[in-house]
């Protein structure tokens, strides 16, 4: 009979995680999209552990918290834009007001359950949304673009369905960087959001993308590529880092 | 005793309702996931040769340098002054790091559930000059799949967990 209770009470305390299945750290099946645990604005540093929003002061170069504040569960990704912040969580993105310097709630998206890194540009949001990411399944495959121009009613405008597995996300100008994984590089001309205009595609590994003074350098499952895009969104190949390369 | 054997029984069901199906235990011989601890030792920041990149995550740009982590491993550090020709330049070790961010000349790191604050004004002497322990305590309790047993996590050593291997475990008492 104890042995029972005992198989019971195992199965009950062990099994209770497995709602959580969000991506963790550790959870490095191949290069996934970056997963930002903080980011830095001014003299502040936000900090997003699973379940919390925490504020340090790195003015004096030391960690000093000076607030944390309750999310609930789920929380994957932090990004800034501007005064704001957007943070991406199992069931939704919420957006807080850095203006105060310790975070303030603004808003709540719903819609969106947020594993991977958002993006904003001007009045827009862009949130990828892939069939499986955080190890559950969402549906499907899109990129969603929303509206903040009122930044306490986020609205979404437009849902690109055609997107292959999403991953990062980069913008240049008007031109979206979509990372599909294993389906390449796609770039998106969103100068009209509600009317998105395919401009070019790659056909490369691609999971994380930044872009920075005419350069796109690219992550991808088997090393870090560079391009030149100072002549429109034609990329232009610098060079590969290979995975496996010193 | 029956009514509390009830109750059990559906406490446990409820909790297995988000998996595939309830592990049976003693699970015997299985495949699972098995922590792997660091040492304290480990958790020590040090500039070393370059290493081959396994499986790059954050990329960051610094100066004319492009900062490169590697999951669990730490920063490779290339000169990008030439970006048609990045030159590796050493590799910074934080063992337990998937995240980085740069402010002036610090560097801002997690490693495992510490966060760290390094100073790379000479980025192959980097030195650490502030950390907060224990910041995130969540997923690294977890192995990274859904419905596998697990050796539990030693709760002394659950600030050292830097990984899982799958591997193959005697009655392992865990299971997600």
């Amino acid at each position: 009979m104890r042995g029972i209770l005992y198989i019971i009470f195992l199965i009950t305390i062990c099994s209770c995680s497995g709602e959580e299945s969000s991506i963790g750290p550790l959870n490095s099946s191949g290069a996934g999209g970056s997963l930002a645990r903080f980011t830095i604005n001014g003299n502040l540093m936000y900090v997003v552990n699973n379940t919390q929003l925490k504020t340090f002061d790195i003015s004096q170069g030391n960690l000093s918290e000076i607030a944390s504040v309750d999310l609930g569960v789920g929380i994957e990704t932090i990004f800034p834009y501007g005064q704001y912040l957007f943070i991406g969580a199992n069931d939704a993105v919420y957006i807080y007001s850095m203006e105060e310097g310790i975070p303030t709630p603004i808003s709540t998206y719903t819609h969106a359950t947020a594993c991977d890194p958002i993006v904003v540009n001007g009045n827009y949001a862009y949130v990828s949304l892939r069939v499986n990411s955080c190890g559950q399944f969402t549906g499907e495959n899109v990129v969603e673009i929303i509206d903040i121009s009122d930044i306490s009613h986020p609205v979404l405008i437009k849902s690109l369905t055609d997107v292959q597995s999403p991953y990062g996300l980069g913008i240049n100008g008007n031109a979206l960087y979509v990372c599909q994984g294993t389906n390449g590089l796609k770039i998106i001309d969103v100068s009209d959001p509600k009317v998105p205009v395919d401009i070019n595609s790659l056909a490369v590994n691609a999971y994380d993308v930044i872009i920075t003074q005419n350069r796109v350098i690219l992550t991808g499952g088997d090393g870090i590529y560079q391009y030149d895009i100072s002549n429109s969104e034609a990329l232009q190949f610098l060079s590969k880092i290979a995975v496996g390369q010193k | 005793m029956r009514t509390l054997i009830f109750i059990l029984i559906i406490l446990a069901l409820n909790a297995c309702y988000y998996n595939e199906g309830p592990a049976e235990f003693p699970a015997g011989e299985v495949m699972g996931y098995q922590p792997i601890y660091a040492t304290e030792d480990d958790l020590e920041i040090a500039f070393v040769n370059d290493q081959p990149i396994e499986n790059p995550g954050k990329i960051y740009i610094y100066q004319q340098y492009l900062l490169i982590n590697d999951r669990l491993k730490g920063v490779h550090v290339f000169d990008n002054a030439d970006p048609k020709n990045p030159k590796s330049l050493g590799f910074i070790r934080i063992i337990g790091n998937v995240d980085i961010a740069i402010k002036g000349f610090i560097l801002y790191a997690d490693q495992i559930n510490d966060l760290v604050a390094i100073d790379i004004s000479d980025i192959k002497n980097p030195v650490e000059l502030d950390r907060k322990k224990s910041i995130y305590t969540y997923n690294e309790q977890l192995p990274p799949q859904d419905n596998n047993y697990f050796e539990c996590v030693d709760d002394a050593r659950a600030h050292l967990l830097r990984g899982w291997k799958l591997t193959q475990l005697y009655n392992p008492q865990c299971f997600r």
